[in-house]
């Protein structure tokens, strides 16, 4: 499949009081053209530092290295008036929080017309625009919401409101963080359906980031699991779901609540995900790895290529190679 | 039984402008009825509007309720006086959604697990003993006691929360969403302690979320809310296996699988495959 974006050994290092705070290491990663890729971690893991990274939105008192490969262009070497034109037009984002993202003062609907705006100029042309999108997110009595400031609308609502102002433009990839977490169930059900639907009928790629395993389960390809700032392994969904092979997606995946108290209970991961502070030895997971080797404590292991597809980080051989 | 809610009506008053001004009602809770057993662990789902908040507030008579009475071990309290009230009150112990909400910022967790004790006259001396008790039950070493909030991760701040509602020995302990705010590997170390303490102690829970998979793995009866009502009521097996009400259905069916497998369009065929396969499955 035709890759879309490339993170070339992307790493990111904020600059805190006492060091270089490493939040991503030397991040390897394809997304092709609409498929969907979740990125899932723990809090603290990094995966919203790789988003912003993608947009060139983090606030500046960071260190990135590597390449950022968007359609064949270094997004990291790009001008800010080229990365302007990139940002919406050819990736979109949405956040986890909508009333963050909307400015209360205006309608919702005069909010996304500006989106338009960009490329359009007749306002009558632009305003069916806003309708048509509203319709295409399921806003329902469309003609009457553009005119609905961000305060009447629902959590739900809002969202698909970014979402439409997203679509707007029509960019081969968005990235969404967290989508659905200030949302109740049943309307975060029929917004992953929606974003399912976009990657269906328009073709978007899409970049997930969440820590819900529920939402990835639901939706995504495939999946890249990060902790501390590096991927640990990298599969098809239905391959970490039903044979994960690094320990941590092991240990992430026995403790999701899929059984009843009767059954058996969940198993706990102990100890807590490392601080690293300049240059760091070994498998950041090593402290916390019931199979950790020696090794494992002296060198880095690299993401290599257990199966066709199926990419883990591991030093220990019985872990990669046992039953 | 523990607690016996008989429908109980509780409205707040809306509406604005000069003639409407808190002419409008809005019920919160609608003849609400149901019990908490001894022993028990009680689920409540519902979303956000659905009332699981209210009742809670309207257990522990930080709310009033318009109609209905809600007995606890046999006691009416509304009607309570204000000393019987605090009394009732020391038996019970809520814990909230995010741990922030539930501990001062600016008192070190030594001060914020004391205070209960020392409000109801203990003596300083076996405060001390049984905040380093509550600590222990709770797997945190017992140095936290001297840290702020800030200094501990979301786990830990939400076992501190913990440990302070168990110092008062509660009989019953409602959680209002206790792992929604927290990681996976974090959320299941929390559950598994909770339902140790629970044996332990021989507690009752009432636990609010809108996670079912927790709901499924936590719970031994489930109350399902919407608009204020009780629409569904049974024991977590029925509710999960063969759910009547529609909502109910609705829930199940909106949230999220933890099985890829189990995707939206392969749904119809899952209710009959998990039937089948919890039927089977050996009780450990």
């Amino acid at each position: 499949m035709e890759k879309l974006l490339e993170l070339r050994d992307l790493s990111i290092n904020y600059l805190v009081k006492d060091g270089a705070l490493s939040a991503v290491h030397q991040l390897n990663f394809d997304i092709h053209r609409g498929e969907i890729f979740a990125l899932v971690g723990e809090s603290g893991c990094g995966k919203s530092t790789v988003a912003f990274s993608i947009m060139r939105l983090l606030q500046g008192n960071e260190v990135v290295d590597g390449e950022i490969v968007f359609q064949g262009e270094d997004l990291l070497s790009l001008d800010e008036a080229k990365m302007e034109k990139i940002r919406g037009k050819h990736i979109g984002m949405i956040f986890q929080n909508p009333l963050d993202s909307l400015n209360p003062v205006y309608t919702s609907g005069s909010q996304v017309a500006e989106a338009i705006s960009l490329d359009e100029k007749d306002k009558n042309v632009i305003l069916e625009k806003v309708i048509k999108l509203y319709e295409s997110v399921r806003i329902p009595d469309a003609t009457e919401r553009v005119k609905s400031y961000p305060h009447e609308l629902s959590g739900g609502m809002r969202q698909r409101v970014m979402i439409a102002m997203m679509l707007s433009r029509n960019p081969q990839l968005l990235i969404a963080d967290e989508p659905t977490t200030a949302l109740d169930v049943t309307v975060e059900a029929q917004i992953l359906k929606l974003l399912r639907e976009l990657r269906d009928d328009f073709g978007s790629a899409i970049l997930l980031i969440t820590h819900n395993f529920g939402i990835v389960a639901e939706l995504a390809d495939r999946v890249g699991i990060m902790y501390a700032g590096e991927l640990m392994e990298l599969a098809d969904v239905e391959e970490i779901f039903h044979c994960p092979v690094h320990p941590y997606s092991k240990a992430l995946m026995a403790s999701l609540p899929r059984i009843t108290k009767e059954q058996g209970r969940l198993k706990t991961l102990e100890g807590t995900v490392p601080r690293i502070i300049g240059e760091f030895q070994g498998c950041r997971f090593s402290n916390r790895c019931e199979h950790a080797i020696e090794e494992c404590f002296q060198r880095k292991p690299e993401l290599l290529e257990w199966r066709p597809g199926h990419f883990v980080q591991c030093l220990n051989k019985e872990v990669l190679h046992g039953d | 039984m523990v607690i016996n809610i008989d429908k109980v009506t509780k409205s707040y008053r809306v509406g604005s402008g000069f003639f409407l001004h808190g002419k409008k009602k809005i019920f919160a809770l609608d003849d609400v009825s149901f019990t908490l057993r001894e022993e028990e662990i009680l689920g409540i789902v519902g979303e956000s509007g659905s009332g699981k908040t209210t009742i809670a507030r309207c257990i522990l008579a930080l709310t009033k309720i318009d109609e209905g009475r809600i007995e606890i071990q046999g006691r009416d309290i509304q009607s309570a006086s204000r000393k019987e009230k605090k009394d009732l009150r020391s038996r019970f112990a809520i814990v909230f959604q995010d741990p922030p909400s539930n501990l001062n910022p600016r008192h070190r967790v030594k001060n914020s697990i004391l205070r209960p004790l020392l409000l109801r006259g203990v003596s300083p001396q076996e405060a001390k003993e049984r905040a380093l008790e509550a600590m222990e039950k709770v797997k945190l070493d017992a140095r936290y006691l001297q840290s702020f909030p800030h200094e501990l991760s979301g786990g830990q701040q939400q076992r501190i929360a913990i440990a302070r509602a168990l110092v008062l020995r509660p009989d019953v302990m409602i959680l209002d969403e206790p792992t929604s705010a927290l990681d996976i590997s974090v959320q299941a170390q929390i559950l598994n302690l909770l339902l140790d303490l629970q044996k332990e102690m021989k507690m009752s829970y009432i636990i609010i979320t809108h996670d079912l998979n927790v709901i499924r793995y936590v719970c031994d009866r489930v109350v399902v809310m919407y608009m204020g009502r009780v629409v569904e009521m049974a024991d977590r097996n029925t509710i999960d296996q063969h759910a009547k009400h529609p909502y109910t259905k609705l829930l199940l069916a909106s949230s999220p699988v933890l099985d890829p497998k189990d995707r939206e369009d392969k749904r119809a065929v899952r209710w009959e495959r998990r039937r089948m396969s919890t039927s089977k499955r050996p009780v450990t």
